[in-house]
């Protein structure tokens, strides 16, 4: 079983490093290089750093996920309806007023992260039962997640998120330093990271990935465990949703669109490989801060906004690139 | 066993290759899927020449509050005069879908169609072709340049609320200070027409204009661009916002900078998250444009029309500024955006 290679790791964060003192140097000073910067940039990767966790296993087992922005929408919809709905009457919430708030939070957020991983679970069974390749079963729940969330919404932004649940979760701080949706980041990816390094269920990824016949011959539940990768990965896209809807205080069925795509190329800048049996979270977590770093930069620069786009394709074609050398040197030995 | 496109280790270099060939079909499928549209039957209408007869919008957007408002105001005017109405929103917002649309829509012979041009050039030989099977087009929102390849137009000027927009910001801030923009990457002329009337509105100011930034629809992608700018000018004093999420995004990120009380928003739309943001003093200002005048116009235009030949005068709808003074003006909120209703 091809192991994890060390080399992409430290390609890609000396990139990242580079990347940051480049800016440093051109921006003014206390701009760029700042911590209420570094605060900045941490809260707009959090939500792709999350998705791109469930990416990175679902990829080094050979799966794929298309549908984690829709799935993220969808989950939104469902966490600000039913708090809306759970934490006052219209009237009340017209004033501001919530009598049932904990209730609706606690409830929203559970029926948030069921409904996500009840999509995975679709996605999972499409691609272990029907054996739907899941390029295309994803491609299709994607389209099939979002249009019903677009149907139920009529399209439009929900309405009447109770306000405390911004201002004091979606604004809040822990220990008044460190934003909710970075400490929640951080978390997932601290478990995610144990759970693929340290334990047998991380083993068993990396085994599919490498070679699937071999891993259900050494007795590794193949179904069972890539069902349960998507069902991982929906949960998180319903975290996801839960730290939008605190940070925006509404749904928005046009955010997150782009989401699938912007997780597959930050996991495979971070070296998992696109053909399974290979990555890790470390390289994820660089390939999910390089577009918000690079964002950061280049408005701080006043460099003409769509640069981004072209530097993040080309960071993402230097990094497959060097995967498929190295596969090739490994293929030779 | 396979369940991922992979039988034998051999193939394991590669899971994608037997996909791709797939793809196009099934990309085809997901856009007949994504494709959307509405009806509302008025058989239950009574009387008038128009009752019975069928029109059909095409619609750019199917999510943004501001079409939607659009498509709300046609409806209940197409109700009023007996109308048959549905409206179409192409899967992709390019040229060829639109035009796809527009064939596709013209050959089941409506009586009239009302849509917005994706396309001031592109779009007039294909309008013109409808036109010339004796179908009136109606043109809202965005019109093409050639009059010729439609009955009429009712646009919002969007360069004058653009313009609104700057005279807004400038009384806001007495006439002095820096401000950016945030708004919908170019390249959509109702958006782009509020852009440039922002830009001309604001040569008649003493304000300065350190930074315009775009961003598509994603809020996450839009408070990380404003987060960055408000880094970049921690002297900044105002913001506009073109459309609905830059404004909800803007709010975010000027919250989460602890600088609402010194950047002051002025923003484009009211849908109704925008009106509680206005409510609640995050956003200073909102610009509103007309989209249920727009649709009702349009609709009734076309009635005149099929009823005996009237040529409708093409018009433009302008504009008007809520503010936390003015909010609870009938003649203000009227123009607040529907919420959850078609």
């Amino acid at each position: 079983m091809p192991r994890p290679q060390r080399l992409s790791d430290a390609t890609i964060l000396l990139l990242l490093i580079a990347i940051v003192a480049v800016f440093s140097i051109v921006t003014p000073a206390g701009t760029f290089l700042s911590l209420s910067n570094a605060e900045s940039i941490l809260l707009t990767a959090s939500q792709l750093l999350i998705l791109s966790c469930g990416i990175t296993f679902l990829l080094i087992a050979g799966g794929l996920d298309l549908s984690i922005g829709s799935i993220t929408i969808f989950s939104a919809v469902v966490v600000a309806k039913v708090m809306g709905a759970l934490a006052g009457t219209a009237a009340q919430a017209a004033d501001f007023h919530y009598p049932n708030l904990g209730v609706a939070i606690t409830v929203a957020i559970v029926c948030g992260l069921l409904v996500g991983a009840g999509w995975g679970a679709v996605n999972g069974l499409l691609a272990v039962k029907l054996r739907i390749p899941p390029f295309i079963a994803t491609l299709a729940t994607g389209g099939i997640v979002l249009g019903l969330a677009s149907v139920w919404t009529n399209g439009q932004n929900v309405q009447n998120v109770p306000l405390p649940f911004q201002s004091s979760f979606g604004l809040g701080k822990l220990f008044e330093v460190i934003p909710w949706s970075i400490v929640i980041a951080a978390v997932v990816t601290a478990v995610f990271w144990v759970v693929l390094s340290k334990t047998r269920f991380g083993l068993h990824t990396y085994a599919m990935g490498a070679n699937l016949e071999a891993a259900r011959r050494a007795g590794v539940n193949v179904r069972r465990h890539m069902v349960l990768l998507y069902v991982g990965t929906g949960a998180l896209c319903g975290i996801v949703a839960v730290l939008d809807v605190a940070r925006f205080s509404t749904a928005s069925i046009t955010s997150h669109s782009g989401d699938a795509l912007s997780a597959i190329a930050a996991v495979v800048i971070g070296g998992t490989s696109l053909f399974g049996g290979r990555g890790r979270i470390s390289g994820t977590v660089v390939g999910a801060l390089i577009p918000a770093v690079l964002q950061s930069g280049f408005v701080i620069m006043d460099v003409q906004p769509f640069w981004q786009n072209v530097a993040v394709g080309v960071v993402l074609l230097v990094a497959v690139y060097v995967d498929q050398v190295k596969i090739r040197a490994q293929e030779r030995t | 066993m396979s369940f991922l496109a992979r039988t034998h280790p051999s193939s394991r270099r590669n899971p994608m290759k037997r996909t791709i060939p797939a793809l196009a079909a099934s990309a085809l499928a997901v856009c007949l899927l994504a494709g959307c549209g509405g009806t509302s039957s008025a058989d239950d209408a009574g009387g008038g020449s128009a009752a019975g007869k069928k029109i059909v919008m095409l619609l750019n957007d199917q999510f943004d509050p501001y079409y939607l408002t659009l498509v709300a105001g046609a409806e209940a005017e197409a109700k009023k005069q007996g109308f048959d109405f549905s409206w179409q929103a192409p899967s992709t917002l390019d040229v060829a879908s639109q035009t796809q649309l527009l064939q596709s829509v013209a050959a089941r012979k409506p009586d009239g169609i009302i849509m917005s041009a994706l396309d001031a050039k592109a779009m007039i030989a294909p309008m013109k072709q409808v036109m010339a099977q004796g179908i009136p087009i109606i043109t809202v929102d965005a019109d093409v340049a050639d009059p010729s390849a439609r009955l009429a137009t009712v646009t919002s000027d969007g360069e004058a609320a653009g313009r609104l927009a700057a005279q807004t910001m400038d009384k806001l801030l007495g006439g002095k200070g820096k401000v950016a923009f945030e708004g919908y990457t170019p390249g959509t002329s109702s958006t782009d027409a509020r852009l440039k009337g922002w830009q001309e509105g604001l040569k008649q100011t003493g304000l300065e204009y350190v930074a315009e930034r775009y961003d598509a629809t994603d809020l996450t992608t839009i408070a990380g661009t404003v987060s960055a700018v408000l880094k970049r000018y921690p002297d900044l004093a105002g913001i506009f916002t073109n459309w609905t999420n830059p404004t909800l995004g803007a709010a975010q990120a000027v919250q989460a900078a602890g600088r609402s009380d010194k950047v002051k928003i002025v923003g484009f739309d009211a849908s109704p998250d925008e009106v509680s943001l206005l409510k609640r003093g995050l956003v200073a200002a909102l610009i509103i444009q007309k989209p249920g005048d727009m649709g009702s116009r349009a609709v009734s235009d076309l009635a005149a029309y099929l009823k005996d030949g009237t040529k409708p005068q093409s018009v433009s709808l302008d504009a008007v500024v809520a503010t936390q003074e003015n909010i609870n003006d009938p003649a203000v909120s009227a123009y607040f955006y529907k919420a959850g209703k078609k």
